[in-house]
């Protein structure tokens, strides 16, 4: 029988979408929009579409795997988890737990999560990291200066006047951002990018401005200048909140206009006649995306940028925000991000958190006392979607063994020893938040895994039985593997909010209990001054940077030696999650194989014909990749779409460094130049 | 009266692709070619001109050019919905509508054998629910309404200048200049405003069995009405049968199902192809019973015989919609008058006839005249100079080489409407 049911996609993606999803004899056999979701109303994207061909792929891995020889063979639930709890026992003893890696990303969000780490601590510990691959730098400049990371509800965007995005393509990375965009726009509102390429997002606004790729510090700063030189700035917002501004004012005055602009080559024509709309057209939304964040000099960078917003007085306000991150719908949380992210001041004993997640492969290979001898990982794919594969491609090497829970045969799951067949979304319910709507919402079970899948959960559950663990012990830490124990233990996290219950998280999406809908609008700042600081002590003091937002050259414009000319661009498209979904027959239709975009002038340079074939290199690697020839792609850049796979050829990580952010413990993986030349075929 | 059609904004579509692949959770998976296709506004993305979307599948026409062309009746409306349905149990694969619909919809697929097509989620709108890539496009670009759409406003919407009475509604691009940039930073940057659009349905390369097909149909029209005169005689009746034979198998050559090709002759109201096919039938039975059964009338094979190449000359009609003259000089019916007067000594006929086509020839190839057409110039009039010296194979010969050379070139220059070229044009 057809049935619908609710539901909500947990891909670390802005739109977090509310979908519905029809079953047939236990079986997903198509998707519908949910109109209640204020941000997603109309539905959800292609990937979120093709989750129909996802859950019932031929090619998912339905049963635990053993490679024998090189060849991966089937082998049972009974004889995988009798290996594995062997081998754990064995490196427990011999080494201690730390021994082992306990790796995971954000391949599938959800509060059960974090019964994986209640198993690793119940077990001794483990080797974790720190850091994040995505948006730290970001979040914590936001934090350091608003006090926390929250923006105004996606529907406000409408009420804006002035739409300045920011190093953000919504069109491909949070498609349904654009429907507020379109209806501003109806009403008037000026839209206006900055970005190196020129994407569909920026095809329909009336000015994109194109600086090179890292240099969006001095632009803003320059802006600051011309906004404070010709007093379009809010003098009451900046009195009443603002900590820091005559020193900030001081700063930037002291910045010249001609060499900023020659910095970020844009022309000063067209800073003026930016600075002109930004002092001029109320009230802003500044979007910023999270690519430019993740350079060396991420943190600051987005200070630069939040300065206008403030300086301005454009926070706290209807159509007037910082739209970086919500985290309002996180309440979940005892410690939020970027702070989660940190590694701790005192050691527990229990986790030994001294990896960067940055620079995994390299302090993969450092771990000493013990030495790393096994690594276990899931939700996430490190040999592909961090930086510097070959380094972490060699630390993988080195383990004596490691076990991979994953739904496909990724570049990760292919170097273990044993793969464990992973749940999909529709196969257990688990609650989840988003960073951009502010709705908590039931990712719902629908099905019953399918072939022999178990959740997480259950593969801890089962693993803590034969490891002899005490059965009161299991039961404090992981929830026994039945749908309704699996309920209760929902309950459980969500108790201390009344205004949410099980019962309407079926019925759709809920509004987080602590939303503020315009973000900062008691002009209450969670800062060590209680107000938005333009000056941070904090800022100084914890990443040994300037107090004041300031502007650096990146590591690798730094670099006058190895002189690599093309900055690669890696961003998101609209057709992967990070490493997934390519892998489907349905979005291969679509996107069937991996291309680099150049310029047309750099490819006529070249002698580089559409279609031809380049190698790109730096120090660190290189890759082999089609050309398509982009003549709107600001000269100077290469840009290959992350997610593409080692196996597909052409995963830009294999060029990238393993480098931290200036703060955060964000990765700077972007900071990255090559060269790149024609195959001669 | 209300009508059901797709409405389509250009202002928010971002060319995301979420319809085709709701279209195939809906319908099954679609290669090689998918019903719904998004189309760029250019494939270089140069800066001083915008880049849009055009998502299209079938607009379900109220004047449906695939239902109207189909040999074999394989389409029909769906009166309660509209809808342009198409039968798979009727289709033999000649992907005739494949160059009748002025939208691309109907896709051949060659796993099949037949033509598959959109089918406006017909379930779903019996059932007043929106098609699915209408209802699944998360940006509200592309959308579905039961409302008032009249013909003038079809026509306005229309994605290709035709007017069939398309049913899609489409809210142009407000910005049609895209964002202002900085031109100066791609100053260094050669680029010719041309799109290289490489690939036209219908060619000669691809389309041989046809050309070779249609030839031989004038000519063997041509020789039997020659008989008439007295003058010329077939001296073997089975070589000509062959030839006969062998036309037919090669016109079966591309069908996806050879063995429903019965079915072809079924749309004799509308389709110039049934009757194509059932004046071919006709007139090499009649030849058939005439050489070999009784003695019959030689006017009512020839008459078979000419709407036989009225027929094949108007099928391809739909073809030369970009043609400034509606007319070319390898028509099959000029073909056959042209061999006809050869063959009769019907010099009169014969200078006439190709004076008038040199006419249309000349008047057609003006802009862009290359060696072949100086060639496709000098061999009739060779011809027509040695038939009066009194030889025959020689002139007959020059002849067919300058017919095969004009007939190739009608292929080729053959275009039929194409979203995706009037889009980017």
């Amino acid at each position: 029988m057809k049935k619908v049911h609710n539901t909500a996609c947990p891909r670390n993606c802005y739109s977090t979408c509310s979908f519905k999803v029809w079953t047939e004899d236990g079986k997903v056999i198509n998707i519908d929009p949910q109109p209640l979701n204020k941000a997603t109303p109309e539905g959800i994207c292609l990937k979120g579409l093709s989750y129909v061909e996802r859950v019932n792929s031929p090619r998912r891995i339905l049963y635990p795997l053993k490679k024998i020889k090189g060849e991966f063979k089937q082998i049972s639930w009974e004889n995988a988890l009798n290996e594995i709890s062997e081998k754990l026992t064995y490196y427990k003893e011999k080494y201690s737990p730390q021994s082992i890696l306990f790796y995971f990303a954000s391949g599938m969000s959800g509060l059960l999560n974090s019964v994986s780490t209640n198993f690793w601590k119940m077990f001794g510990g483990a080797t974790t990291v720190y850091g994040n691959l995505c948006w730290p730098a970001g979040l914590e400049a936001t934090r350091l200066t608003l006090g926390e990371n929250k923006h105004n509800v996606p529907w406000d965007l409408e009420n804006a006047k002035l739409i300045l995005v920011w190093g953000k393509n919504p069109a491909e990375s949070n498609i349904q951002q654009m429907i507020p965009i379109e209806k501003a726009q109806q009403k008037g509102a000026k839209l206006v990018f900055i970005d190196p390429r020129r994407t569909v997002s920026s095809e329909r606004a009336d000015i994109l401005v194109q600086p090179v790729p890292g240099t969006d510090g001095i632009l803003a700063l320059a802006l600051a200048k011309i906004l404070i030189e010709k007093n379009l700035i809010d003098h009451d917002f900046i009195n009443k909140y603002v900590l820091g501004f005559d020193q900030f004012k001081e700063s930037v005055l002291k910045i010249n206009i001609h060499e900023a602009s020659k910095e970020c080559g844009v022309s000063i024509r067209f800073i003026n006649k930016l600075a002109n709309l930004i002092g001029t057209v109320k009230p802003m939304t500044l979007i910023p995306g999270y690519g430019m964040q993740r350079y060396t000099n991420g943190g600051q960078t987005t200070r630069c940028l939040l300065a206008l917003s403030v300086i301005t007085g454009n926070i706290g306000k209807q159509g007037a925000c910082w739209h970086y991150a919500d985290l309002q719908g996180d309440i979940f949380s005892k410690i939020k991000e970027p702070l989660s992210y940190f590694p701790p001041e005192k050691p527990d004993g229990i986790f030994r958190r001294e990896i960067a997640t940055a620079r995994l492969g390299e302090d993969m290979l450092k771990m000493s006392d013990p030495e790393l001898k096994m690594a276990w990982v899931e939700r996430g794919n490190p040999l592909s979607q961090n930086p510097d594969s070959n380094k972490i491609k060699e630390a993988f090497h080195k383990l004596d063994f490691s076990v991979v829970v994953e739904q496909f045969m990724t570049d990760t799951a292919s170097e273990a020893d044993i793969v464990l067949p992973a749940k999909t979304m529709f196969e257990q319910s688990d609650i989840i938040s988003s960073y951009w709507n502010p709705y908590v919402q039931l990712r719902q079970k629908v099905i019953d895994p399918i072939g022999e899948v178990k959740p997480e959960t259950e593969i801890y559950f089962l693993l803590a039985k034969k490891m002899g663990f005490s059965d009161s012990k299991i039961a404090k830490n992981i929830p026994s593997p039945s749908d309704e124990s699996i309920e209760s233990w929902l309950i459980e996290q969500i108790k201390p909010w009344p205004e949410i219950t099980l019962e309407k998280l079926k019925e759709g999406p809920v509004l987080t209990p602590v939303l503020q809908e315009i973000a900062f609008s008691d002009f209450t700042f969670n800062t060590p001054s209680g107000k938005i600081e333009l000056y941070s002590e904090t800022a100084s003091k914890k990443w040994e940077v300037n107090p004041l937002p300031s502007y650096e050259k990146t590591a690798e414009r730094k670099d006058t030696v190895k002189n690599y000319a093309f900055s690669l661009m890696s961003p998101n498209t609209k057709n992967r999650i990070h490493s997934q979904f390519g892998n489907l027959e349905s979005i291969k239709l679509i996107d069937p194989e991996p291309f680099a975009t150049i310029n047309l002038g750099d490819a006529e340079k070249k002698g580089i014909k559409q279609d031809d074939f380049i190698r790109v290199f730096n120090d660190r690697g290189e890759l082999k990749i089609k050309v398509k020839i982009d003549a709107s792609l600001r000269p100077g850049n290469i840009v290959i779409v992350n997610g593409y796979w080692h196996e597909e050829g052409a995963c830009p990580n294999i060029l990238s460094k393993g480098r931290e952010t200036d703060m955060g413990h964000g990765t700077a993986f972007h900071d990255n130049m090559v060269d790149y030349e024609k195959i001669k075929s | 009266m209300n009508k059901n059609i797709f409405i389509f904004d250009q202002n928010k579509c971002i060319g995301c692709h979420a319809c085709v692949i709701a279209c195939i959770n809906e319908n099954g998976f679609q290669s090689p070619e998918q019903w719904r296709n998004v189309h760029k506004s250019q494939e270089n993305h140069f800066p001083d001109s915008p880049l849009f979307y055009l998502s299209i599948a079938c607009n379900h026409c109220d004047n449906a050019p695939c239902m109207k062309n189909c040999p074999t009746l394989a389409y029909s409306r769906d009166e309660k919905t509209g809808a342009i349905v198409h039968h798979p149990e009727k289709c033999i694969g000649c992907k005739y509508c494949t160059w009748a619909c002025p939208y691309d919809a109907p896709k051949y697929n060659p796993k099949s054998g037949i033509v598959e097509k959109c089918t406006f989620c017909n379930h779903k709108i019996e059932e007043e629910l929106k098609p699915a890539c209408a209802n699944l496009c998360p940006v509200g670009a592309l959308d579905f309404s039961n409302t008032v759409f009249t013909i003038e406003e079809s026509k306005a919407s229309s994605p290709v200048p035709v007017e069939v009475g398309s049913n899609i509604k489409i809210n142009k691009l407000r910005n049609k200049s895209g964002p202002e940039i900085d031109l100066d930073i791609f100053k260094n940057q050669q680029y010719d405003k041309k799109e290289n659009l490489k690939h036209e349905k219908i060619s000669a390369k691809e389309e041989w069995p046809l050309v070779i097909f249609t030839l031989l149909s004038a000519i063997l029209v041509s020789l039997y009405a020659s008989q008439r005169t007295e003058l010329f005689r077939i001296a073997n009746k089975f070589i000509y049968l062959g030839l006969g034979v062998i036309s037919a198998l090669l016109s079966m050559l591309h069908l996806g199902k050879k063995f429903r090709v019965w079915r072809s002759v079924l749309n004799q109201k509308n389709s110039w192809l049934s009757k194509e096919i059932l004046s071919f039938a006709l007139f090499f039975v009649g030849v058939l019973i005439d050489f070999f059964l009784i003695d019959i009338s030689n006017v009512i094979i020839i008459f078979f015989g000419v709407i036989l190449l009225i027929s094949i000359d108007m099928l391809y009609s739909l073809a030369t919609w970009r043609w400034p003259i509606k007319m070319h000089s390898a028509q099959t019916l000029f073909i056959g008058i042209t061999f006809y007067a050869a063959l009769t000594s019907s010099y009169l006929i014969l200078a006439f006839i190709l004076a008038f086509r040199l006419t249309i020839y000349f008047y057609k190839s003006i802009n862009s005249l290359k060696i072949i057409h100086t060639l496709r110039i000098i061999l009739p009039i060779a011809s027509f100079g040695l038939l009066l010296n009194q030889q025959f194979i020689l002139p007959l010969a020059l002849l067919l080489i300058g017919e095969i050379i004009d007939r190739i070139e009608f292929y080729n220059e053959l275009n039929v409407p194409d979203p995706k070229k009037e889009f980017q044009g």
